[in-house]
């Protein structure tokens, strides 16, 4: 089993992951409204 | 090619299959074979994950998408990065605490004997297909280079990874994926540098953006909702979700790599750091496409990038006729040309009013363009019912042996290989490793020893092997190939997955429930394909949601049943 702090930082990793989808498709979409 | 360039290439490729087979040379238990003793740290892990998904076809495909379709392909892969979140919150814990060989393993567990079989074989199947899809996409470079016979570059090319994947298992594979992504990455950012530094010296990246921005290549996204729109940010993030989470969690290649982590945490780590960069990778290779597509607006294009179905008509009744097509074809892209010049010029001066002329002009030049290919590509069918009319596979095959200087042709050309050949071994090794696990050890050989296991293992991929290479000579009329794969991926990952979600999430189900439901949901997601009522990235919604909703059903009627039968 994880302890607390283990399963903090894992979700802090998670959380990371999904943060820097929402970012990539901010992105594009600019990118592709800019070169529209 | 020149010599340089061949130097380049068998050099690249020895290299890496030697120091592979170096660090695999003293496998000699399938617990090596197949999970090189579960000690691989999650960087190796990471770029092994990363050079099994992708192969060839990624390096073949994904520019040419880029070059006829922009970068909308790119929202394929948003559902990725979830996958990865859920597959290290519930798949990994599970596998590695269960000590499994492959994935299958865990379903036997978890339901029955013929739950396992069944999706074991499905997954022969489909990886079977698809890893034969993937030998035959390198094959037609060297067939194009060399004019010579695809089938003998397809086996030379199936050989070579049959070698090295015999001689380590996935100690071998692993450490040459690694050596490969390295050669990959720098051979990417090369071609992105030269094609850029090609290009007319007024144009620089900017203008060349500008450019591929005004003629419709650089939309990422598209947001209406729409079934049957094969790329849009919805099939992207559902549909793609759903594909990913089998793709990674539930296929043997995949799920072989990360298994073969030293811990729970470095699995985890493995794959965080592919959910972070598949994404930027993806966009890189689509947008390597888009600018050299900007590239042959300033060169004499071809009508045609596929030189064996131009030299087929050529040498046909038609070869007038296509002659004058392609003569119409350079005319209007002269024009074209202009019209872009006059485009950056305007764009420079800040005169929006002249920006919007140039466009119009622009666009009805594209168009005229596109109606003359169409009308070649009718001739190409008229002359032979069977030509492969779409060549955006050798749009970037073809930019880099035409334009790229003396050596870095043979080291793209590596890239190429290397991709291939690193999905390709992985494709095998789990191949072999489902086939010997799931099947060899429970029904023909359960007593045998280890030697006895890697003997059979080595001649399972030696045959696995051969069997990819017959699929890869009946490849040639498959279109798009990365579009081919992940057709064929859908068609069985949908009912994959829902095997594994009603194990993982409806504890109360068992396998008298889930095996019927797998059956009928694979019917239904053939029967969905084959009168096209959606694009097909759906159909891994189709396969999983209909397991889970039929296992929920059946199993409540087999209570009902047991009931029943307690009662009387």
């Amino acid at each position: 089993m994880m302890n607390l702090s283990e399963r903090k930082k894992w979700n802090l990793i998670y959380l990371l992951v999904i943060s820097v989808l929402v970012l990539d498709i901010v992105f594009l979409t600019l990118f592709s409204n800019h070169y529209k | 090619m020149s010599h340089y360039d061949w130097i380049v290439l068998c050099g690249t490729l020895a290299f890496i299959i030697l120091y592979g087979m170096w660090k695999s040379r003293h496998t000699s238990t399938i617990e090596t074979y197949f999970l090189a003793d579960r000690q691989l740290p999650w960087y190796h892990i990471g770029l092994s994950v990363m050079a099994t998904q992708a192969s060839a076809i990624t390096f073949l495909s994904g520019p040419g998408q880029g070059f006829s379709s922009g970068l909308g392909f790119v929202q394929f892969y948003f559902g990725l990065p979830l996958a990865m979140v859920l597959i290290c919150i519930t798949f990994i814990p599970i596998f590695h605490k269960l000590n499994v060989f492959t994935a299958y393993e865990y379903l036997e567990k978890r339901f029955d004997n013929k739950t396992r079989s069944l999706t074991a074989a499905l997954f022969l199947i489909q990886r079977g297909l698809s890893t034969g899809i993937t030998i035959y996409a390198p094959a037609i470079i060297l067939s194009t280079i060399l004019n010579i016979d695809i089938r003998i570059t397809i086996l030379l090319n199936g050989l070579l990874v049959i070698v090295y994947t015999v001689y380590g298992g996935t100690k071998a594979v692993s450490y040459t994926q690694m050596l490969q992504m390295g050669i990959i990455f720098s051979g990417l950012i090369l071609a992105a540098c030269m094609v850029i530094a090609f290009m007319p010296s007024e144009i620089g990246l900017g203008e060349a953006l500008n450019i591929a921005g005004k003629m419709d290549k650089l939309n990422a996204i598209d947001t209406k909702f729409d079934l049957n729109n094969r790329f849009n940010i919805w099939s992207g993030i559902i549909g793609g979700f759903f594909l990913q989470l089998s793709y990674f969690g539930t296929d043997q290649s995949q799920v072989g790599r990360y298994l073969t982590g030293k811990s729970i945490n470095q699995s985890r780590m493995g794959l965080v750091m592919n959910g972070l960069l598949k994404i930027p990778m993806q966009f890189i290779i689509l947008l390597i496409g888009t600018m050299v597509f900007v590239f042959y607006q300033f060169k004499p294009q071809p009508l045609f990038y596929n030189k064996a179905e131009v030299s087929k008509i050529m040498n046909s009744e038609y070869a007038d006729q296509y002659a004058n097509i392609e003569k119409h074809y350079d005319a209007v892209n002269v024009e074209k040309t202009k019209a872009i010049y006059t485009l950056n010029a305007a764009m420079k001066s800040d005169n929006e009013q002249a920006v919007n002329e140039a466009s119009t002009q622009l666009q009805t030049l594209k168009l005229k363009s596109e109606g003359i290919r169409k009308e070649a590509e009718d001739l190409l069918k008229t002359n032979n019912k069977e030509a492969d009319t779409n060549d955006s596979n050798y749009v970037f095959l073809i930019f880099v042996t035409e334009n790229l200087p003396v050596g870095i042709v043979g080291l793209l050309i590596a890239v190429i290989f290397l991709a291939g050949m690193g999905s390709t071994a992985s494709g095998l090794s789990s191949l072999t490793s489902t086939t010997t696990v799931d099947f060899y050890k429970r029904f023909i050989n359960k007593q045998g020893d280890e030697k006895a296991y890697m003997n059979f293992s080595r001649w399972c991929t030696v045959a696995w092997g051969l069997f990819c290479i017959v699929v890869a000579f009946y490849a040639s009329h498959l279109g798009n190939l990365i579009v081919a794969v992940n057709i064929l991926g859908s068609l069985f990952y949908g009912v994959i997955l829902g095997i594994f979600m009603v194990a993982f999430f409806l504890k109360r189900v068992g396998g008298k429930a889930v095996f019927p439901a797998a059956l009928i949901s694979e019917l239904l997601v053939v029967i969905v394909w084959k009168l096209e009522i959606m694009e097909f990235l759906w159909l891994n919604v189709v396969g999983c949601i209909s397991v889970l909703i039929l296992s929920l059903i059946l199993h409540v009627f087999i209570k009902k049943d047991i009931s029943k039968i307690e009662s009387a």
